[in-house]
């Protein structure tokens, strides 16, 4: 190989890219073409170069195709998992599906306002009266013994009425 | 919004306007009274005190017998003015009747029977929750104690 063809060679790739300045570009072009070895040289880059867009442009068709398969792919599954979900909402029972009603507040509020009126009536205070004197308060509004009689007290302990009927009437 | 949604609201007030109109209106029969009536013989044999009357035993004990023993307990759930009949050892029969509650109190009209005879008629303005002891009847060895609570 030449001095010249030696310093030309690692050039010679930009140069068939047409990275090269023009005069630099046209001493180079008048240089390959009088020599068989850089020709050569030319034409094995030229061939490398047909052979990466050409494999360039395969994978990159490959690729379209991949990414197409994969959008069809989720778009077939969205209706499927959609149809999943409804079928699972409905096994989930009504009073599932009632709490996952949008508008819960409402029916919330009422069950709130159902409480508070349930308590209210049941509810009812006890009489003052009740806070005042022993546990077993009795009054005897009236009391008929046969002739009997009767001791009616109130014992120590709790204040309870005792009505004791003692004897038989004719003793 | 969905029809089982739609559907799911509808039951919801349904079920609560019913639960609202069951606690307002007050129930269609009258007024329930509970009376519970504890037998119990007082002597003075050696039985001892019943446990099961620990809550009566200072009331107990004023009646001076030292031997308390539970014969039997009854309890009656009976509506306003409905009598009770409840059977006392020695051939004598219990009738009680709430007749209503007033101030607090619930007035019960208690009558006890030996055979044909009334050995004892009274009515009673008996605190609620409170208690009355009826007692004199004799029986084995001691007498009855027939202690009346009433509860409404």
């Amino acid at each position: 190989m030449k001095d010249k063809c030696k310093s030309i060679h690692p050039i010679l790739g930009a140069w068939f890219d047409g990275e090269l300045p023009d005069h630099k570009s046209r001493r180079i072009a008048r240089h390959v073409e009088a020599c068989p070895a850089c020709r050569a040289e030319v034409d094995r880059i030229k061939a490398l170069r047909s052979l990466l867009q050409d494999g360039f442009a395969a994978a990159v068709t490959a690729e379209d195709e991949a990414l197409s398969s994969l959008h069809q792919r989720i778009m077939k599954r969205i209706p499927e998992r959609e149809t999943k979900n409804r079928k699972r909402t409905g096994r989930e029972g009504p009073l599932m599906s009632f709490f996952r009603f949008r508008r819960i507040t409402l029916p919330m509020a009422v069950t709130a306002m159902l409480v508070a009126a349930v308590f209210f009536t049941i509810y009812k205070p006890a009489p003052s009266v009740i806070k005042t004197g022993s546990v077993n308060d009795c009054i005897v509004d009236d009391l008929e013994s046969g002739g009997r009689t009767v001791l009616l007290f109130k014992t120590h302990g709790s204040a309870m009425t005792v009505i004791w009927v003692v004897g038989n009437p004719d003793t | 919004m969905s029809r089982k949604v739609k559907l799911h609201g509808w039951i919801f007030w349904g079920v609560g306007l019913m639960l609202l109109w069951g606690a307002a209106v007050p129930p269609a029969h009258g007024e329930m009274f509970h009376i519970e009536v504890q037998v119990i013989l007082a002597s003075n044999s050696d039985e001892g005190f019943d446990p099961r009357l620990l809550a009566l035993k200072k009331d107990l004990l004023a009646l001076n017998y030292i031997s308390f023993q539970l014969l039997g307990n009854k309890g009656l759930a009976m509506e306003r003015g409905k009598t009770g009949r409840l059977e006392v050892p020695g051939g004598r029969v219990m009738e009680v009747t709430p007749e209503r509650f007033e101030k607090g109190k619930v007035i019960l009209h208690v009558k006890i029977n030996e055979g044909d005879a009334s050995l004892l008629t009274t009515r009673l303005r008996i605190r609620d929750h409170g208690t009355v002891m009826l007692g004199g009847p004799p029986y084995r060895h001691g007498f009855l104690v027939l202690a009346v609570t009433a509860n409404r």
